[in-house]
């Protein structure tokens, strides 16, 4: 989760590296209970997002998304001038 | 937020977490991502690792003779689906960073009786050739990674043109975490 993006910068990495067309297929808020439910997320880390996070993020720290896109077109290759 | 910690010291992290993983003290099944019919197409032992982040081929639309890739496939629970959706004249690979998980992965698809290529590898580093896949799935990889523009380049760079990408994974509403949050070692593999 440390390394999570925010949804724009998400999209705006795809677009830079060469998708088009992007959607977002399915969005699911989760909060810090679902990531208690997590086997990778320990008490002590919950605990501590309970205390450092401000209270309106406890319900929804984020969300859990589903990305699609199209890889755009690559440019064609230069083409050599007919040789008169 | 990647640049508090060098890119080995998230890779170390990311291993320790999901090599000590215990699968069996887990979640109840009712929240996991997964329809119960896609979960039901796994052998128990694939299902006691569908814990993703969301189900990426169930949005992927995947079809007979397709070439996949699962971009950190885990245990490979995506990978098996992927392999039944696209079928014997299709071909799915798999990419993870820990020789546990590609061996769990071949060891689930050989339950499920499907044929997969399971490669040791590093996301932002794919042994596949430029424009090789028709679709890319990825199951919260993305945010595990220090390198996630080299690492979405080289999707795009495997993929033939106007090939598919489907990724799920978890994102922030807010652009930073506490510090103190960001640099415990299960924060970044959560």
């Amino acid at each position: 989760m440390s390394g999570a993006l925010t949804e724009r910068a998400f999209v705006e990495n795809l677009s830079s590296a060469g998708f088009v067309d992007v959607r977002v297929r399915e969005r699911v808020p989760y909060g810090l209970d679902d990531l208690a439910a997590e086997p990778t997320f320990p008490a002590d880390l919950v605990a501590l997002m309970h205390r450092l996070l401000p209270p309106r993020l406890h319900a929804r720290v984020g969300v859990r998304i589903v990305l699609e896109a199209r890889a755009a077109q690559r440019p064609a290759p230069p083409t050599e001038p007919l040789s008169s | 937020m990647t640049d508090l910690l060098y890119k080995a010291e998230v890779q170390a992290m990311v291993r320790a977490i999901y090599r000590d993983v215990d699968r069996e003290h887990s979640r109840p099944r009712t929240v996991r991502p997964y329809d119960q019919d896609r979960l039901a197409r796994l052998p128990e032992q694939a299902a006691r690792w569908a814990y993703g982040t969301g189900d990426p081929g169930r949005h992927a639309e995947l079809r007979p003779g397709e070439t996949v890739l699962d971009l950190g496939c885990g245990a490979g629970p995506d990978l098996v689906l992927a392999a039944q959706d696209v079928g014997p004249a299709g071909h799915v690979v798999g990419v993870d960073l820990l020789p546990e998980m590609c061996a769990r992965a071949r060891d689930n698809a050989v339950a499920a009786g499907v044929d997969v290529t399971v490669a040791l590898a590093e996301v932002e580093a794919l042994p596949l050739r430029d424009a090789s896949v028709d679709v890319v799935l990825s199951n919260g990889v993305v945010s595990l990674s220090a390198r996630k523009a080299r690492l979405l380049h080289e999707a795009r760079r495997v993929l033939r043109d106007s090939g598919r990408v489907v990724l799920a994974d978890m994102t922030l509403d807010e652009e930073d975490l506490p510090t103190e949050v960001l640099l415990h070692p299960s924060a970044w593999a959560g």
